[in-house]
C-alpha cells in the first residue's frame, strides 16, 4: 500500500485522475457505435483499475468523477451519469479487489498464472459489472431501448475488458518501473523493434494492408514482432507493444482497413478487441514467462557462483552414487578435478572400512531424512584421510520424486585435532585435578562454583551437584563464614590472589582448618574467567602450632619455677660459700697460729724432729687455705652474673704476663701474645679463665731454664680458637679426659704444686660463655690449651635468661 | 696523756689470743678492751649494759672489728656506729677472713676505714698487725672526741 498522503495531494491527485479519465472517455466514446455512451474502445476501465492497484481503493472520487463528467455530457440524466459513474467505480474496485486478494496485485503480470487470474478476473469479470450497471441506467433511463439491452452489453463489456487488458497493464508496469536503462544495442535493438511494429501493423491494419495484402486475415504477423519483444525485453516494453499495436489497429480498423474490417465499425472493433485481448494475453503471459525464465537464470548463476565459491565441498550425486556436480571447494578438499569426478562414482572418497555408512545414508535419503553434520571420514586423491562434516538432503524432481543426493562436505580435520588437543589437555587437567591430593575447585567469573575436583568430594563427602554454584558454602564453619565471604569478595573485585584460613566440614562432620589459596584466571583474550584454588588441609599444622604455644608457655612456667629454684639454691651456695670463707679459714689459722707460737715459745723444748712436724702441719695448713680459696673461686665462677662485652684479651694477657713475672723476677720466660685478639664475653670470668691457663703454663715451665708462652687465635671450623700454649713438662694424652675434672691432677704436688681446681674453673668459664675447652700436649712437648667462645650472643640470650 | 685504747670485736678465743699475740709481738701496748659480740661491743661504745657509766669521753683509738659476730653482727654494729654523731667519726678496721665481695662492698658502703684479710699464714698476720697498728696508732691523727652537751 502508499503511504499515508496528505488531503492536498490527494485531491490534486483525484482532480487529476478524473481529468485524464475524461479526456480517455471522450476520445473512446467518440468510437462509440451502438449507443454514445457504450464503446469498445474504452481505455477508461485500464485507467480506473491502474488507478485503484498502483494508488489504492480511495482515488475512488477521481473515477466517479471523471466517469460522472464523461456522461453527463454525453447522454442521459444526471442519474443515468451517476449510475453508469457507480458502475465504472465499482468495477475497478472489485476488478483491484479481486487482483490484490488473488492474482499478486500490482505484480500480477510478473507470472503467467498471475496473468492469466488477472485476465479472468479484472478483464471478464470485474468488467460485467459496469456494464450490467451501465446498459441498466441507460435503459432505465429510456436513453437505450431494453431490446437492444444484450448487443450494448456486449459491447460495453467487450470495451471495458480490452481496456483492462491492453491499458492497465502498461499504467501499472510503467508505473512500478518508468526508467529505461538500456544500453546502446538495447536502444538500436528497441528502434528497430518500433519501427518492424509500425510496419507490420501498418501493412495488417493500415492503408497499407489493402494495397499489400488485400484484406486477407493475416492478424498472425503480430504474433511474432509481440514475441519478439517478450523475448528480449521485459513485460513493460511488452504492454507498450501492445498497446501500439492496438491502438493502430483500432485506428485502421476504425478507417475500414486490416483483416477485421467489417460490416459495421462496431462489428469490427468487437472482433478487433477480442483479437487484441486475447493477443495482449499470449503476449504478456509470455513474456512473464520470458522473465521468470531470466529470473531464474540469475538466481541460478548466483547459485552456482555461491556454490563456487564455498569452501565446502559441495557435491550433487545420483540415487545410485554418480557424481553430478563437485565445486571448487570439492577438488581442493578431496584433490580430485571436476573431470576425474563428473559421472563417476562418489564412493572413491569413502575409506574401504565405511562402504556400508554410505548405504544406510542412501536408505535414510530415500526415506526423505536429512543428514546433518554428520562427522565421518573420508579419502583424498592423495590416500589421506581426513575428518568431514557431511550435511546430505535429497533433490528432487518436479514432480517430488527423488532422484539424487547434495552433499556438503566441510573439512574438519583441522577442527578435530585442536578438539582432540583440548579434550587431552581437559582429561590432563581433570586428571590431575582429581589425583592431586589437595582440594582444588574453580569458579566463574560472578564466583559461584563451577568445578571441585575428587579429593573434595571425598573430603567433604558430598556430590558435585551439592558443591557447585554456592553449594561449596555450606561446608565452611558457620564462624568463619562472614570473614571468608569477605576476602573471597574483596580479592574477587580487586582479581587479586587471595589466602585465607577456614574450618571445612568433612564427611565425618569433623571441622578441618584449611589453607584456601585462590588464583584470577583469564581466557586466551585475557577477559576475566573466574579463579582456580586449593585448599590444603593444615589441621595438623594448626594442631602442633598449638601445641607449641601450649608447650612454651609450660616451658615458660617451667623456667620460671626452675630460675626461683636456682635463685634460691643461688642463695644457699652464697651462704655456704660465705661460711666457708669465714669458718673454714678460722680453725687454720688457729692452728697455724699456735704452731708458730709453740715454734717461737717452745723452741728450747721441741728438738728437731718436733720442729720438723710442726712445720709439716704448717705447710698442710697452708695448702687447706689455698684449697678453700680455689674452691671459693671455683665456686664464684659457677655463680656470678655474666655481663657480655667486647674484651681484649691480648690486653689482658699481657696484664697477667706481668703478674706473673713478678712473681718469680728470675725467670727467663719469653710471652708471645698475639696482637689484637678481641672477644666477645664477661671480662672478669675471662680473666679468671686466662689467669688459670697462663698461670699453669708459668707453673709447668717453671723447670726449664729458659721458655716460651704463647698466647693467639686459631681458626677452629670458622670458629676462632684462643690458645695458650708452653714448651713445659706437657702431659700424656691419654689422661686428657680427666683434665678438666675438679681435684684431678696429672702431677704430684712434690713435681708442680696446685690444687686441681684451676682448669675445673677455666672449663667452667667456658662453658658458660658457649664454648668448649680442649688440650693437646705430649709428655715432655710442652701443651697447648684451646678454648672457644662460640655459641653466638644469640643462643646466649636463648639460654642465658635464666 | 691517756694510753690510746684498742677496740677488739671477736667472737673467736683462738683469733683473740692470735691477735693479742701479734700485737705483743709488734709492741703494741695499748689497752685493748675485747668485746666478744656485736651488742657488748654496742654497750663498751655507748656506755650501756655492762659498761654502763663509762666515761664516754675516752672512746677508742681504733676499732678492729670482725663480721661474723653472734647477736649482733659487724655489719650492723658498723652501721650503729657511723649512725651516732659519738662515734661517726671513730677509725674501724674490719678484721675478717671473708673475702666475700659483698662484704668488701658492704663494709665500704657503711664507711669502713679499712679492710684487712686476716691470712691463715700467722707470719703474714703478725706483718699485718704491725703494720696496722703502725698507721692507725701511730701515723694516723684521729679525729677529735666531739664534745657532746
Amino acid at each position: 500500500m502508499r503511504t499515508k498522503l496528505n488531503s492536498l495531494p490527494i485531491a490534486c491527485g483525484i482532480v487529476v485522475l478524473a481529468g485524464v479519465y475524461f479526456i480517455a472517455g471522450k476520445l473512446g466514446l467518440a468510437l462509440a457505435f451502438v449507443h454514445p455512451s457504450a464503446t469498445v474502445v474504452w481505455p477508461c476501465s485500464g485507467i480506473a483499475l491502474a488507478a485503484f492497484l498502483v494508488l489504492g481503493y480511495r482515488v475512488w472520487p477521481g473515477i466517479f468523477l471523471g466517469a460522472f463528467l464523461v456522461n453527463i455530457t454525453t447522454a442521459g440524466s444526471v442519474g443515468t451519469s451517476i449510475g453508469i459513474a457507480m458502475g465504472n467505480t465499482l468495477e475497478g474496485l472489485v476488478g483491484a479487489y479481486l487482483v490484490n486478494r488473488v492474482a499478486n496485485g500490482r505484480h500480477a503480470f510478473e507470472r503467467p498464472q498471475d496473468i492469466l487470474k488477472f485476465a479472468v478476473l479484472a478483464g471478464m469479470v470485474s468488467t460485467t459489472v459496469s456494464a450490467t450497471f451501465g446498459v441498466t441506467s441507460l435503459s432505465l433511463g429510456g436513453y437505450a431501448i431494453w431490446s437492444d439491452y444484450g448487443s450494448i452489453w456486449l459491447t460495453w463489456w467487450l470495451g471495458d475488458a480490452a481496456g483492462d487488458l491492453v491499458v492497465a497493464p502498461l499504467l501499472v508496469l510503467w508505473s512500478a518501473n518508468p526508467r529505461l536503462r538500456w544500453n546502446r544495442e538495447q536502444v538500436l535493438e528497441a528502434t528497430l523493434l518500433l519501427l518492424f511494429l509500425l510496419f507490420i501493423s501498418q501493412a495488417v491494419f493500415g492503408e497499407l494492408s489493402s494495397t499489400l495484402v488485400n484484406s486477407y486475415p493475416i492478424a498472425y504477423f503480430c504474433v511474432p514482432i509481440l514475441v519478439w519483444t517478450a523475448f528480449r525485453f521485459s513485460q513493460r516494453e511488452t504492454a507498450t507493444a501492445i498497446f501500439v499495436l492496438s491502438g493502430i489497429a483500432t485506428w485502421g480498423t476504425l478507417l475500414g482497413f486490416g483483416p477485421f474490417a467489417g460490416e459495421t465499425p462496431n462489428e469490427s472493433l468487437l472482433f478487433l478487441q477480442t483479437f487484441m485481448g486475447s493477443t495482449a494475453l499470449m503476449a504478456m503471459a509470455f513474456s512473464a514467462v520470458v522473465s521468470e525464465r531470466k529470473r531464474a537464470e540469475e538466481t541460478n548463476a548466483r547459485l552456482a557462483a555461491i556454490v563456487e565459491s564455498s569452501n565446502d565441498a559441495i557435491i550433487g550425486k545420483t540415487l545410485d552414487g554418480l557424481v553430478t556436480s563437485w565445486n571448487k571447494g570439492a577438488e581442493r578438499i578431496f584433490g580430485y578435478s571436476l573431470e576425474e569426478m563428473i559421472g563417476k562414482p562418489g564412493s572413491v572418497l569413502i575409506p574401504a572400512d565405511r562402504h556400508n555408512e554410505e548405504k544406510e545414508i542412501i536408505e535414510r535419503l530415500k526415506r526423505d531424512k536429512r543428514i546433518e553434520h554428520h562427522e565421518t571420514v573420508r579419502r583424498r586423491k592423495d590416500g589421506k584421510e581426513i575428518d568431514v562434516s557431511l550435511t546430505i538432503s535429497p533433490i528432487r524432481d518436479i514432480e517430488g520424486r527423488i532422484i539424487g543426493a547434495s552433499k556438503i562436505a566441510r573439512d574438519i580435520t583441522e577442527r578435530k585435532r585442536v578438539e582432540a588437543a583440548l579434550r587431552e589437555s581437559e582429561t590432563r587437567f581433570r586428571v590431575m585435578a582429581d589425583t592431586a591430593p589437595v582440594l582444588i575447585w574453580m569458579s566463574g567469573p560472578d564466583a559461584s562454583c563451577t568445578f571441585v575436583n575428587k579429593s573434595w568430594l571425598k573430603f567433604t563427602g558430598r556430590t558435585l551437584e551439592h558443591e557447585l554454584g554456592n553449594g561449596w558454602f555450606e561446608n565452611v564453619h558457620p564462624e568463619d563464614r562472614q570473614r571468608c565471604l569477605e576476602i573471597h569478595r574483596s580479592a574477587i573485585d580487586a582479581r587479586k590472589e587471595f589466602k585465607t584460613e577456614y574450618r571445612l566440614r568433612r564427611a565425618d562432620g569433623e571441622y578441618l582448618w584449611v589453607l584456601d589459596n585462590g588464583l584470577p584466571r583469564y581466557e586466551s583474550e585475557g577477559t576475566f574467567a573466574g579463579y582456580i584454588g586449593s585448599c590444603m588441609d593444615i589441621s595438623e599444622d594448626k594442631r602442633v602450632a598449638d601445641e607449641i604455644r601450649r608447650l612454651n608457655v609450660e616451658l615458660e612456667q617451667r623456667v620460671f619455677e626452675r630460675t626461683a629454684q636456682l635463685e634460691a639454691s643461688n642463695k644457699e651456695l652464697e651462704s655456704f660459700s660465705y661460711s666457708v670463707s669465714h669458718d673454714l679459714r678460722a680453725p687454720l689459722r688457729s692452728i697455724d697460729g699456735f704452731s708458730l707460737a709453740l715454734l717461737e715459745d717452745c723452741a728450747d723444748k721441741l728438738d728437731a724432729q718436733g720442729k720438723d712436724y710442726l712445720q709439716r702441719v704448717r705447710d698442710a695448713t697452708q695448702r687447706m687455705a689455698r684449697l678453700i680459696d680455689d674452691l671459693l673461686n671455683l665456686a664464684r665462677v659457677t655463680r656470678e652474673g655474666m655481663r657480655r662485652e667486647r674484651v681484649n684479651l691480648s690486653a689482658l694477657a699481657r696484664s697477667i704476663a706481668t703478674d706473673l713475672k713478678k712473681t718469680q723476677p728470675d725467670r727467663k720466660v719469653a710471652f708471645a701474645i698475639a696482637d689484637g685478639v678481641v672477644a666477645n664475653g664477661d671480662a672478669h670470668l675471662l680473666r679468671v679463665a686466662l689467669e688459670n691457663l697462663l698461670g699453669n703454663a708459668w707453673k709447668f715451665t717453671s723447670k726449664r731454664p729458659k721458655t716460651r708462652i704463647e698466647f693467639g687465635v686459631a681458626k677452629q671450623n670458622d670458629t676462632p680458637a684462643y690458645f695458650v700454649r708452653d714448651d713445659g713438662a706437657g702431659f700424656d694424652m691419654v689422661y686428657a679426659g680427666k683434665l678438666f675434672g675438679p681435684f684431678q691432677r696429672l702431677h704430684s704436688p712434690q713435681e708442680f704444686e696446685g690444687t686441681g681446681i684451676g682448669l675445673a674453673t677455666v672449663k667452667r668459664v667456658i662453658r658458660r660463655h658457649g664454648g668448649r675447652v680442649w688440650a693437646e700436649s705430649a709428655v715432655g712437648q710442652g701443651a697447648t690449651f684451646y678454648f672457644t667462645l662460640q655459641p653466638s650472643e644469640e643462643s646466649w640470650q636463648i639460654g642465658g635468661t635464666a | 696523756m691517756t694510753m690510746k685504747i684498742i677496740l677488739l670485736v671477736e667472737d673467736n678465743p683462738d683469733d683473740e689470743a692470735l691477735t693479742l699475740r701479734a700485737l705483743k709481738q709488734n709492741k703494741i701496748l695499748n689497752e685493748v678492751i675485747v668485746a666478744r659480740d656485736g651488742a657488748e661491743a654496742l654497750d663498751y661504745l655507748f656506755a650501756t649494759g655492762a659498761y654502763a657509766g663509762r666515761d664516754l669521753t675516752a672512746m677508742p683509738q681504733l676499732i678492729l672489728l670482725d663480721l661474723k659476730l653472734p647477736k649482733i653482727d659487724g655489719l650492723e654494729v658498723l652501721q650503729c656506729l657511723r649512725a651516732d654523731p659519738r662515734t661517726k667519726l671513730l677509725p674501724v678496721v674490719i678484721l675478717t677472713s671473708s673475702r666475700e665481695d659483698r662484704d668488701l662492698v658492704e663494709s665500704y658502703r657503711h664507711c669502713a676505714n679499712s679492710y684487712i684479710l686476716k691470712p691463715v699464714d700467722f707470719a703474714q698476720f703478725i706483718e699485718a698487725v704491725r703494720q696496722l697498728g703502725l698507721y692507725w696508732l701511730v701515723l694516723n691523727e684521729p679525729a677529735p672526741v666531739p664534745r657532746l652537751a
